[in-house]
């Protein structure tokens, strides 16, 4: 599924930018890593994708459909979104929660598969024993993982993640990024951002980097995740080194300088 | 079907025992309040006073308690209730005018005209409340303060002059009450008592996934913005008709809901049946209390709920302060 942005930009009210138009198409299949400092617009950008905002300036699409003309359902069917403004939810079970990501296969042929997408997305988090609990009973970091369940269990080909690890220690974490390349052994595309840029170009295939409510590169994350850009980014001198054997996992370290 | 290996599906065996029970006691205090009153026991008295009483006090208690299962799901606020939102003041205002006009109390069109207030009611308020798409818990509640206060005073106004609001006092209208209710006034709310029970039926399971918030739960596949207008109208159906029958009833819509989750959990569609049930209950069981207290001199049915509610409604307010760490 092609996933597109349309020269595709949003102003808030009082004519604030949120994002300037931007044009970019998502590399099928493959994990890209939005990337840019607090504010920059990385949230807006995913939000046009996902219809979670209504863009003020051209369009983005996901294959066929363009994104604001698609009902809600069929949306769900082509994307699921992990946001960071959940709400606390209180009295359901775990198993309750994952659950409802299966709301857009109900009355399609889909529907059959839901308590094996259910418990596979459970699996996959490392939640499986917990289906009983109540959501509110959880920690923070449990939470999150019953949310990345969530979506998961949405079975859509493209997934939205805005900072999924934002609650996770460094063993949530080391899931996330192990379920998130599991994702795409299985061939969905994933937008995914993060702060930790170190992880990023460890898991991530493509870059997307944002500055200033403007898209200032857009390729291979080892092109994206360099001392140049990173710099630009963040309006600070930033060294990237990248480590690792070519044909092995390689991974950038980022560092501040003086 | 083979068995899931995981469990923790929400088990509905709670709500069907629950439902069970419910039933039973209605029953009992039906028969009870049938053959109890300063009156004898003649058939004419047990069917054309007594009957349509309880009838009509079950149905506004069902009507009220589902109304507030949808207005605190679809708003995802603890405190939401139909008298609170300025729902029930605005119906009153409705039947009042509608009488001033020459429409009779206890027909289908003062019912209809009710509902439309009502909407007009509760349209403002989220009018009001919502800000950038978000809609706040407290300001709803302001809202419906400011509403409740208009509309009451106009009641009262046009009930104090003009001599076609009929029998009706203002404190009628306050406090509410069953003395009027006949089998009249029970058929003109049915139509809409059923269609809102069927709306509220039928969207229970989006109101579960309004839980994760509205950007979550658009983006799981819930049209938002329907779902929550399907879920106020059909609050205002179930409120409205009741309220141009017997008045403002209070707290009972904010109550059971909260009573009813700590029985059988938050799912809605369970929550719908049980809490309709206990609305009907507990209202039978207000009604027949007022008739009975103090006999033969008749307590207004809304006092008697607001001196259970308003403690309890203190409680929760509490309790959601503590929870949610204050107002956003």
């Amino acid at each position: 599924m092609k996933v597109e942005l349309h020269a595709c930009g949003l102003k808030s009210k009082g004519d604030r930018v949120r994002l300037n138009p931007t044009s970019l198409t998502l590399a099928s299949g493959q994990i890209t890593a939005v990337i840019g400092p607090n504010g920059a617009g990385k949230s807006t950008l995913m939000g046009l994708i996902s219809g979670a905002f209504k863009p003020t300036h051209g369009y983005a699409s996901l294959g066929d459909h363009i994104v604001t003309e698609t009902r809600s359902q069929k949306l769900a069917q082509l994307r699921a979104v992990l946001s960071q403004d959940l709400a606390q939810t209180y009295g359901f079970s775990v198993y309750d929660v994952v659950s409802w990501a299966r709301t857009p296969w109900r009355g399609t042929e889909h529907q059959s598969k839901d308590a094996q997408a259910i418990e596979r997305a459970l699996s996959s988090v490392g939640m499986q024993n917990a289906a009983e609990r109540p959501i509110h009973q959880l920690s923070g970091g449990e939470r999150q993982r019953v949310h990345l369940a969530r979506v998961i269990a949405q079975d859509s080909p493209l997934l939205i993640l805005d900072e999924p690890d934002s609650d996770l220690d460094l063993v949530g974490r080391n899931l996330l990024d192990s379920v998130v390349t599991g994702l795409f052994g299985s061939g969905k595309t994933i937008l995914i951002s993060s702060h930790d840029v170190n992880r990023m170009s460890r898991i991530a295939h493509q870059a997307v980097v944002v500055s200033q409510q403007k898209l200032i590169f857009h390729g291979p994350i080892q092109q994206a995740v360099t001392s140049e850009v990173i710099s630009e980014a963040f309006q600070s001198k930033i060294r990237v080194q990248w480590v690792g054997q070519p044909g092995a996992v390689q991974e950038a370290k980022v560092t501040m300088m003086e | 079907m083979k068995m899931s290996g995981i469990r923790g599906k929400s088990s509905p065996h709670r709500s069907v025992l629950w439902s069970l029970v419910l039933l039973i006691v209605l029953v009992v205090i039906t028969v009870f309040a049938l053959y109890s009153g300063v009156a004898g026991n003649e058939s004419v008295i047990i069917w054309n006073i007594r009957a349509p009483r309880v009838a009509t006090a079950a149905a506004v208690g069902a009507g009220l308690a589902i109304a507030g299962v949808l207005l605190q799901g679809a708003l995802r606020n603890p405190l939401a209730d139909p008298a609170l939102v300025g729902v029930s003041a605005g119906a009153a205002l409705g039947a009042v005018i509608a009488a001033a006009l020459g429409i009779s109390y206890n027909t289908f069109l003062s019912a209809c005209i009710a509902v439309l207030t009502a909407s007009i009611a509760i349209g403002l308020v989220l009018w009001v409340a919502s800000s950038q798409g978000r809609i706040e818990v407290v300001t709803v509640l302001l809202g419906g303060i400011a509403i409740t206060a208009f509309a009451a005073a106009v009641v009262s106004v046009i009930v104090t002059a003009s001599d076609l609001a009929g029998s009706r006092t203002v404190s009628f209208w306050t406090t509410g009450s069953f003395a009027l209710a006949n089998w009249l006034g029970f058929v003109s709310m049915i139509p809409a008592m059923v269609l809102g029970t069927a709306i509220a039926l039928a969207i229970a399971r989006p109101l579960d996934i309004f839980a994760l918030g509205d950007s979550a739960a658009f983006a799981s596949g819930v049209p938002v913005a329907k779902i929550r207008i399907a879920a106020l109208f059909a609050a205002v159906l179930l409120t409205a008709t009741g309220v141009a029958v017997v008045g403002i009833i209070a707290f009972v819509g904010l109550l059971i809901p909260h009573a009813v989750r700590l029985l059988i959990g938050p799912s809605h569609r369970a929550l719908i049946i049980v809490s309709g049930l206990a609305g009907a209950v507990v209202l039978v069981l207000a009604d027949t209390a007022s008739r009975l207290l103090l006999s033969p001199i008749e307590l207004p049915v809304g006092a008697v709920t607001a001196i259970v509610g308003a403690p309890l409604f203190l409680v929760l307010v509490s309790s959601a302060r503590a929870r949610q760490g204050g107002w956003a």
